[in-house]
């Protein structure tokens, strides 16, 4: 395992012992990133898991947790402006930002503006 | 295929005519890539067109006939697609009119029935499309909206819904990102559809190409890709945008092409 690899899984554990009861279904694999914030040094914590299969959505959807986007994300949108598919697109800015501008600031599952 | 195993449903599916609009185009299009569309329409002989198309093809496609302004009928074009197929997976809100022109030239029905149709439609069909949605797993939200969105518009009713699109857009995807439903929106531009053949002609179509820096005019084809981009998981990151269509003609600012200066 790299580097990185042994510091998300780590990042991982430590955050399970901290959460047992909502882990426990949880196994790491290297996959997509997901992030989340540690509770107690406040920090972003990046990491590399994924649910065991069958619990993805469980975990996708899990409130400490969040998807973030890959670089596969903007190959996918250059894949599409590069191909005769957009050959009417021009001039224009495609965001691929998972909805962050849109919420304008609001927290996910926030339902009031302020 | 880049939809394979989803379940469409585009409102709006038919077409003025025989020619190729948005909502057929689109319908055809998710066919092709794998999809099986529900084609809903006002006119069932419209949806029925776009079905024999797609089924020529080999896709796979049925026609139902609905207002989706009714809420009563919103819910029924939902209830067929699960129904049908098991699951709903994309909405796409094609359905548009234009009526009236200016303040002045407009009448008080013409603007309301405007308002209902392009804004009342797509709140009403998300509504009921949402929770068939979230039993799904998550799924996408497209709706049309126009580069008339973001210019001054001759028909007031119009230029004012397209750009309510757009909001109600960024709104609706961070309130159901949680359910893990992405909503987008395209705004096309020009384009040689059915809807506005009435008032194409050679001498406009000359024009457009000299105000498109493209130089070229759309087809409903162009809004179809985009639809298909934002509908897969290609775009699984994409929630709350606009993706303008339009052969940069909104970049372009009003300046023919081929014009070096701005004044």
């Amino acid at each position: 395992m790299s580097p990185k690899g042994e510091e998300a899984l780590k990042a991982f554990q430590k955050f399970s012992e901290e959460f047992p009861e909502d882990f426990k279904r949880f196994t790491a694999f290297a996959a997509k990133p997901y992030a989340f914030f540690d509770p107690k040094t406040r920090e972003l914590i990046i990491t590399t898991i994924l649910a065991t299969k069958g619990y993805e959505s469980e975990f996708k959807f899990h409130p400490t947790f969040f998807l973030l986007g890959t670089a596969w994300d903007t190959a996918y949108a250059a894949l599409y402006l590069a191909s005769d598919e957009a050959s009417y697109v021009t001039g224009t800015t495609l965001i691929v930002d998972g909805g962050l501008l849109a919420a304008g600031g609001r927290r996910r599952g926030e339902e009031k503006l302020v | 295929m880049r939809l394979d195993g989803k379940v469409a449903l585009v409102v709006g599916a038919g077409s003025i005519g025989s020619g190729v609009g948005n909502g057929r185009a689109i319908s055809i299009l998710f066919a092709r890539e794998g999809a099986r569309v529900v084609c809903a329409d006002i006119n069932f002989q419209s949806a029925e067109e776009t079905v024999k198309m797609i089924r020529e093809e080999g896709g796979e496609a049925a026609a139902v006939q609905g207002d989706a302004t009714k809420s009563g009928d919103a819910k029924r074009l939902v209830d067929f697609t699960v129904e049908l197929y098991g699951k709903l997976n994309i909405l796409v809100n094609v359905v548009g009119i234009a009526s009236g022109l200016g303040v002045l030239e407009t009448s008080e029905d013409e603007w309301d029935r405007v308002l209902t149709t392009n804004l009342k439609s797509i709140f009403l069909m998300s509504k009921h499309a949402v929770p068939a949605m979230i039993k799904s797993g998550g799924g996408a939200i497209i709706n049309i909206s126009s580069a008339a969105a973001f210019v001054a518009h001759p028909c007031l009713s119009y230029g004012t819904t397209k750009a309510a699109i757009i909001n109600m857009t960024r709104c609706m995807a961070v309130d159901l990102a949680k359910y893990n439903i992405r909503v987008n929106c395209i705004a096309p531009g020009f384009l040689d559809t059915p809807m506005v053949a009435p008032i194409m002609d050679d001498t406009r179509r000359a024009f457009l190409r000299q105000v498109i820096p493209l130089g070229k005019i759309g087809t409903a084809w162009d809004t179809a890709y985009a639809a298909l981009y934002l509908a897969s998981d290609e775009a699984s990151y994409v929630t709350g945008t606009t993706l303008i269509v339009d052969g940069g003609l909104l970049a372009a600012g009003g300046r023919r092409r081929g014009e070096e200066k701005l004044v």
